[in-house]
């Protein structure tokens, strides 16, 4: 009988939303500017872990092996080398370096000594091959079997460079990994913390609907509602922000197209960067609004 | 006598125990009880004897360690937590701290316990009315709870209590925290609610209403039932 004695209650939430931002003006505009300012902060965070990254792998891209190779070994013989190492899964791409081309490498960047620049002719300087691997770690194998190669001469690889480089970007991606966990954590207290003080508030209100037959639902829906509402409208705001300095980005950074380095070779423009982080603070409002306003309202439901 | 022998209401060993340490203090002990439809029963006791704990356990604000509540033939300790709601909707409650909310005017603070049940808006504006006319405050139904006495108050919260037309009405302690002249109001509304047929369950300490009224008197002292008289007194 007592389950089948009433449907349950269907309700108007956007009215009590405006309902409740007409009655406590100056709580929600302090819970949404507060809100703004903590996704903003996740917003700098996430581009900072994202610029790390990017950086990281620009880096990347500059480590490589150079073999140099001896003057009797032919440019023929180079070019099929090349074309074997190109075919190698593990490499990302050779850059083959004539002996002329190696001269006016040299000359560029010795420009302003005439007299060094008189005693050289493209004959004493070797050809060589720049060899980069798609992962950092290959590059000291490759640098050994390279060695190996008959006709090379020698081969250079900073070692100690690529190593220490590997240490640091294995620190920072941890420690990236750890602080986005800790932040978001952080910005779920916060956001629990706002809708907790302004649900206490209605908590005697809470109290009696229950008391006088209010379903779970009738209480928990609407505390919902306005915790996603005030979650997102503050994601909305913090990604409108975003749009602002991207686009003022852009205007410093002049007409051409802004663009971020987003893994080995591919650039993307820093407006899909901003719509991606957009839609990342969007959802990431979302759901905490959602966890956080359902966590807070949990002990209402008890009575 | 009873005015009719229908169990509304029937309280089967009841009892409620608390852990406090390693000592288990007993609050209700094995209670039992049964009220009649169109009933109206005093249950008395001094502070702490059990009536309060009686009355949550009825609308299920707490659990009792065993035993049966039978409304109208329905165990309604059996119904799942998520539907106590619907429990709540089928036993009105007059707190004795009026339970209003101060925002709200004494016709939304009547209208709330209609708008939980999803009550159309027709109906509510039919029966809001209605209920503060029976309670003698349908001209005060824009006043907010602030610009009414205690006993106005306590009204309120009958009215809100009979909304849903509950098929019992319990009362804890509603004249405890207004005057004596505000309490025979009281107790003449909860008598005319109880004459057109709705049982009525009243927790009190008040002697003198007790007294007054010569109604069924169920005495509890400690936790257990001492007496169950008809037309009883306070001492009896």
């Amino acid at each position: 009988m007592f389950l089948t004695k009433r449907r349950e209650p269907t309700m108007n939430n956007t009215k009590r939303i405006i309902e409740t931002i007409r009655k406590e003006k100056v709580l929600s505009i302090a819970n949404i500017l507060i809100m703004t300012i903590t996704f903003l902060i996740l917003a700098i965070f996430l581009t900072l872990v994202f610029a790390t990254q990017s950086a990281l792998t620009y880096l990347e891209q500059q480590t490589q092996v150079t073999a140099f190779f001896e003057d009797d070994f032919t440019e023929d013989k180079i070019l099929t080398l090349k074309k074997e190492l190109e075919k190698d899964e593990r490499i990302f791409s050779v850059e083959y370096v004539s002996k002329q081309k190696a001269l006016e490498i040299f000359m560029e960047l010795n420009k302003d000594e005439p007299l060094l620049l008189e005693s050289v002719s493209a004959n004493i300087l070797p050809a060589s091959i720049n060899v980069k691997t798609k992962q950092i770690g290959d590059l000291q194998v490759v640098s050994e079997e390279l060695s190996k190669v008959q006709g090379v001469e020698g081969v250079k690889f900073f070692r100690d460079v690529v190593d220490s480089f590997k240490s640091i970007a294995k620190v920072i991606y941890a420690t990236g990994f750890v602080l986005s966990g800790v932040f978001l954590f952080i910005s779920y207290s916060a956001i629990v913390l706002l809708l907790r003080t302004y649900i206490n508030r209605r908590g005697t209100e809470l109290e009696i609907q229950k008391l006088v037959g209010a379903s779970n639902a009738y209480v928990k829906k609407p505390i919902v509602a306005q915790g996603i509402f005030f979650s997102v409208i503050s994601g909305v705001k913090a990604v409108l922000i975003i749009f602002l300095f991207t686009g003022i980005f852009q205007i410093i950074y002049g007409p051409q197209d802004l663009l971020v380095p987003f893994s080995r070779g591919v650039t993307i423009s820093v407006w899909i960067y901003s719509t991606v982080l957009g839609g990342i603070i969007l959802a990431s409002s979302y759901f905490l609004g959602l966890i956080g306003s359902s966590s807070a309202v949990k002990k209402y439901l008890e009575y | 006598m009873t005015k009719a022998k229908t169990p509304q209401l029937e309280i089967k060993n009841i009892t409620k125990t608390y852990l406090n340490g390693a000592q288990e203090i007993v609050v209700l002990d094995n209670v039992s009880f049964t009220l009649f439809q169109g009933e109206f029963a005093f249950l008395v006791g001094e502070s702490g004897a059990g009536k309060s704990t009686i009355v949550k356990i009825l609308i299920r604000e707490e659990e009792p360690t065993s035993g049966e509540i039978y409304l109208k033939g329905e165990n309604i300790l059996e119904v799942p937590k998520k539907s106590i709601h619907l429990v709540r909707r089928k036993i009105g409650v007059v707190f004795q701290d009026f339970k209003l909310l101060e925002s709200k005017t004494v016709y939304e603070n009547v209208a709330i316990a209609l708008e939980v049940a999803d009550t159309p808006n027709d109906e509510l504006r039919e029966i809001v009315p209605n209920v503060l006319d029976i309670v003698g405050l349908l001209d005060k139904k824009n006043h907010l709870p602030h610009q009414l006495s205690g006993g106005e108050k306590q009204r309120v919260s009958i009215a809100r209590a009979l909304a849903h037309e509950p098929d019992i009405l319990v009362a804890d302690e509603p004249t405890g925290m207004i005057d004596p002249d505000s309490g025979e109001k009281i107790m003449n509304i909860l008598d005319l609610i109880n004459q057109r047929g709705t049982t009525i369950l009243m927790a009190t300490h008040d002697k003198n209403i007790v007294n007054k009224w010569k109604k069924r008197v169920i005495r509890i002292s400690n936790g257990k039932i001492v007496s169950d008289k008809e037309k009883g007194t306070y001492n009896e």
